[in-house]
């Protein structure tokens, strides 16, 4: 038998994914235990649930905390999106979605409109999700205090109290020393008006799209070992003052170079032969469609 | 006895439940039973949840024949007294006040609380004849009001909105019916009980 006959084996029940795996690859027991603490992330929106965070044929930090939380829920008529950076087609989104494909049967497409289920790591789609899709964030750092407090049991009391004056005067101390909040990305959050929660590393871009949201939005942190969530149609309001507000990225007088848009998050690129800075659609999949127009 | 297909039954189960669990009082039908009989969907919706890790307690059961036995057999699950219990079974619809006395977690971990599974006789998506409820919070667009809850004792809404009064302490509900619709009160789910 070849590799490739071995990996493409298919179950002789009719069922989906590879025979010689459990459905989805993990063990009913660790799906159980992920499933009972995705219930609880969603019905305390925002705070982070403990879970027992499996081994995966991936190293942890390449997005395992999203793939165990992908892996408990996915059924094989999703039709699945992986992204990294807004990019269907770098290492990670790939290997993400051939593994699941692998373990599950399950449909894969670069289209979010298309998309039932979607993982991702940095970005949300331009294009508005529904109802009917679930969002699934890999996130390397889930705890938003981090920054102002090293210890994980002082920021868990911090959490428990709603006491975040630590995370309000790191932020006076930024606008004291840059006359404005740098924060570029994980920019603090505050979730159905009471935790502070790290949205991941999205671009300030991206916040806006968690607030009041149609879609459930699931995070991941495999190596930290947490889940949190924010349900849809919940509060989300970025940490900012009266007269130092929170404000996206701006993208004026840019273009992205493949498609034109003028509403979309850039990325700069350099280019290595002229050197000349040039700006491009982070999300592909948008970033084509609009150009097969 | 895992039979063919039980963990598929078992993820299409939690999907319709994260689904109910995100957008509360709304009614969601679970994939047809894997087993036959009255406790058909409850088993179903169980087994994609409970393990030897966890513990559960049934309030309302009738004897030996009743859903207990059934649940430690088919999920490996340990029996506890409610008040430890990791998960409520409340087979009859009527906690008799069980769920005020039920884990509500700690500030610091308010995940360490219950799931409260409450049996009724049916979810119906009719209002009028229903209790005079309306819920808001996450998952809910503005407000809903609660459709017909056959089988639930009167005064048990009251009763979960006591245990949920102080967010983020509190237990999670889910209703299910004897034809496997489901309905979920999360403790972040605010309850209006109207007048008259």
């Amino acid at each position: 038998m070849t590799l490739s006959e071995w990996i493409n084996r298919k179950r002789h029940d009719g069922g989906a994914g590879r025979l010689d795996y459990n459905y989805a690859f993990l063990d009913e027991v660790s799906k159980r235990e992920i499933r009972r603490k995705i219930l609880k992330a969603v019905a305390i929106p925002g705070y982070q649930v403990p879970f027992g965070s499996r081994e995966l044929p991936v190293a942890r930090g390449w997005g395992t905390g999203g793939i165990q939380i992908t892996l408990s829920i996915v059924l094989p008529e999703d039709i699945l999106k992986v992204i990294d950076q807004g990019c269907d087609a770098s290492v990670n989104a790939v290997n993400i979605k051939r593994f699941v494909n692998v373990v599950t049967g399950v449909q894969i497409t670069t289209d979010t409109r298309e998309a039932t289920l979607i993982q991702t790591r940095h970005r949300i789609p331009e294009e508005p999700m529904t109802e009917r899709q679930i969002l699934v964030l890999q996130v390397p750092y889930p705890e938003a205090l981090r920054e102002v407090e090293p210890s994980e049991a002082v920021t868990r009391r911090m959490h428990a109290e709603a006491d975040y004056s630590r995370m309000w005067l790191f932020l006076y101390e930024d606008i004291v020393q840059f006359n404005e909040i740098t924060i570029g990305y994980r920019y603090p959050v505050t979730v159905n008006g009471r935790y502070i929660m790290d949205p991941s590393p999205i671009p300030r871009w991206d916040i806006p799209k968690l607030h009041m949201a149609e879609t459930l939005y699931l995070f991941g942190a495999g190596r930290e070992k947490r889940i949190y969530a924010i349900p849809p149609y919940t509060s989300v309001v970025p940490l900012e003052f009266e007269d130092y507000r929170f404000r996206v990225e701006d993208f004026q007088g840019r273009a992205c170079e493949r498609c034109g848009a003028t509403d979309t998050y850039l990325d700069e690129i350099i280019d290595d032969v002229s050197g000349r800075r040039l700006w491009f659609c982070s999300d592909t999949g948008y970033c084509d469609k609009r150009c097969r127009r | 006895m895992r039979t063919a297909g039980t963990e598929m039954i078992a993820q299409r189960a939690f999907r319709r439940l994260l689904q109910a669990m995100s957008r509360p009082g709304r009614v969601f039908a679970l994939p047809p039973a894997a087993v036959d009989g009255r406790w058909g969907p409850m088993l179903t919706l169980l087994e994609s949840l409970l393990d030897h890790e966890v513990s559960f307690a049934v309030i309302g059961d009738e004897g030996p024949q009743g859903l207990g036995p059934l649940i430690a057999e088919r999920t490996r699950s340990r029996v506890a007294p409610p008040r430890e219990a990791d998960f409520l079974i409340v087979a009859g619809g009527d906690s008799g006040g069980e769920i005020l006395r039920a884990r509500r977690g700690t500030l610091q971990y308010p995940d360490a609380s219950a799931t409260v599974v409450y049996r009724v006789q049916s979810l119906l998506l009719a209002e009028g004849n229903g209790p005079r409820v309306t819920l808001s919070g996450p998952g809910i667009r503005k407000e809903i009001r609660l459709g017909e809850i056959r089988g639930l004792a009167p005064g048990e809404l009251g009763r979960l909105r006591e245990a949920n009064a102080e967010f983020p302490l509190g237990v999670d509900a889910v209703f299910i019916d004897d034809a496997g619709r489901i309905l979920c009160i999360p403790r972040s789910t605010r309850i209006r009980l109207l007048e008259g």
